[in-house]
């Protein structure tokens, strides 16, 4: 779990702090928000709990069809 | 600007892409003897599909799939429509991934984690794409007779081992069966929606190049399938996870033509990049002309932490993949591929008819 933060922080945040300080504020929010989604699907798979993504679509389909 | 020779194979090897590696085994399990014609109605379908996209881009010259939401229903909803497509590029990329490393934990390297194979594809993907839809294409034309050759070199070398008997009796099987199969509309043939991203790009419009080059992959495909049932047989050809690679390991012609099948690892790994070559250029396309970055690189460190996160977390094994895709492959891709664009294409409609009754009132 700490290698898996140590990795992906910096990765993550050394952009996002960059993109700030040359005021590219919206490259910095479009990049934290797609590698925060990342961030928190690989948060899950270090869990050993994945976020399966199909079973996810499953249960929309299946509220839907409901 | 890519040329529509480059077009027409860059849609053939996105179409084949994946389809070779997951699909065979289904196919014959559900197609028996007369698998081979199910490339066919599908492609017809994918062809009628294709002509309705075709319909809807003719209203709306140079602009991307992203753009058309923009331009049609305005900035917020069609901005919310732009990201629900990007998500869809990346959860097709996601699993091209995913079905790469099955692939290759399954045949050349077991011991290698999956997430290397995911990493090392897209700083790869996206050092391609990041040099332009020319890159893209060219390498794609580039690459192409490397793959047909070979592979039906391979393929040909392989029926040292033919019956016709396999492939008989024909069209004796239920029909309904197979037209009733429609995952495989799907999956490939909807998720082509992915390469109306190049449309604006391609140099005297993409709509012939995108059309024939469905027609061909299907062929191809049938092809191929023809060859898989004629060389193994139904029983064995729905039994094995990849029916394609096993017809080439089994080739022994002699002492001198044996372990053949590293060739077939290469063309099917190379097809898979191109594909997700096509799907890595759609998502960061999106992103880049629906929030106007002034940035690339680091978006593409982004999209390389997302894709190789969803590539874990798109299924959990190759078998509940198998019964997702046999039940709700086709709904959720009609969400994007028939839904959203008819709706865009009515928006459209409506739009340029009172357009023209206000013009006509003003005159």
């Amino acid at each position: 779990m700490l290698i898996f933060h140590i990795l992906l922080v910096p990765l993550i945040g050394f952009p996002v702090l960059g993109l700030l300080r040359k005021k590219l504020y919206r490259d910095a929010a479009v990049f934290g928000a797609v590698s925060m989604m990342g961030y928190g699907l690989w948060f899950r798979i270090v869990n050993h709990r994945p976020f399966i993504i199909t079973i996810f679509i499953e249960k929309m389909i299946e509220t839907f069809v409901a | 600007m890519i040329s529509r020779f480059q077009f027409y194979l860059l849609t053939i090897n996105y179409i084949l892409g994946t389809t070779l590696f997951v699909l065979i085994q289904r196919l014959v399990k559900q197609g028996g003897q007369n698998a081979w014609f199910m490339p066919y109605w599908a492609g017809g379908f994918g062809v009628l599909v294709g002509l309705f996209w075709i319909l809807l881009f003719r209203h709306y010259p140079g602009r991307s799939l992203v753009q058309i939401p923009l331009d049609a229903w305005g900035r917020p909803l069609g901005t919310f429509v732009s990201v629900l497509y990007f998500l869809y590029f990346c959860n097709l990329a996601g699993w091209v991934l995913r079905n790469l490393s099955d692939f290759m934990n399954g045949t050349i390297m077991p011991e290698t984690p999956k997430s290397v194979f995911h990493v090392m594809f897209l700083l790869v993907a996206c050092y391609t794409v990041a040099q332009g839809a020319e890159a893209v294409g060219r390498l794609n034309q580039i690459i192409t007779p490397f793959l047909f050759f070979p592979f039906w070199l391979v393929l040909l070398l392989a029926t040292v081992n033919w019956d016709w008997e396999r492939l008989q009796p024909v069209f004796h099987s239920d029909l309904g069966a197979i037209l009733q199969y429609h995952s495989f509309l799907g999956f490939p043939y909807m998720e082509t929606i992915a390469l109306t991203m190049l449309f604006p790009l391609v140099k005297q419009g993409a709509g012939r190049p995108f059309l024939l080059g469905l027609w061909t992959a299907s062929v191809s495909l049938s092809m191929t399938l023809f060859m898989i049932i004629g060389l193994l047989g139904v029983e064995r050809a729905s039994r094995l996870t990849f029916p394609v690679y096993t017809v080439v390991q089994e080739v022994s012609i002699g002492e001198v033509i044996v372990n053949i099948h590293a060739i077939i690892s290469v063309i099917l790994l190379i097809l898979i990049f191109i594909k997700l070559l096509v799907l890595v250029y759609g998502a960061s396309e999106t992103l880049r002309q629906v929030f106007r970055p002034q940035t690339r690189w680091p978006h593409f460190l982004a999209l390389t932490i997302l894709l190789s996160a969803m590539a874990l977390s798109i299924y959990e094994n190759p078998i509940q993949n198998g019964e997702w895709d046999e039940k709700y492959t086709f709904i959720y891709d009609s969400f994007f591929v028939l839904l959203i664009p008819f709706l865009l294409l009515v928006t459209t409609w409506i739009k340029r008819t009172f357009g023209k009754r206000t013009k006509r009132r003003m005159s």
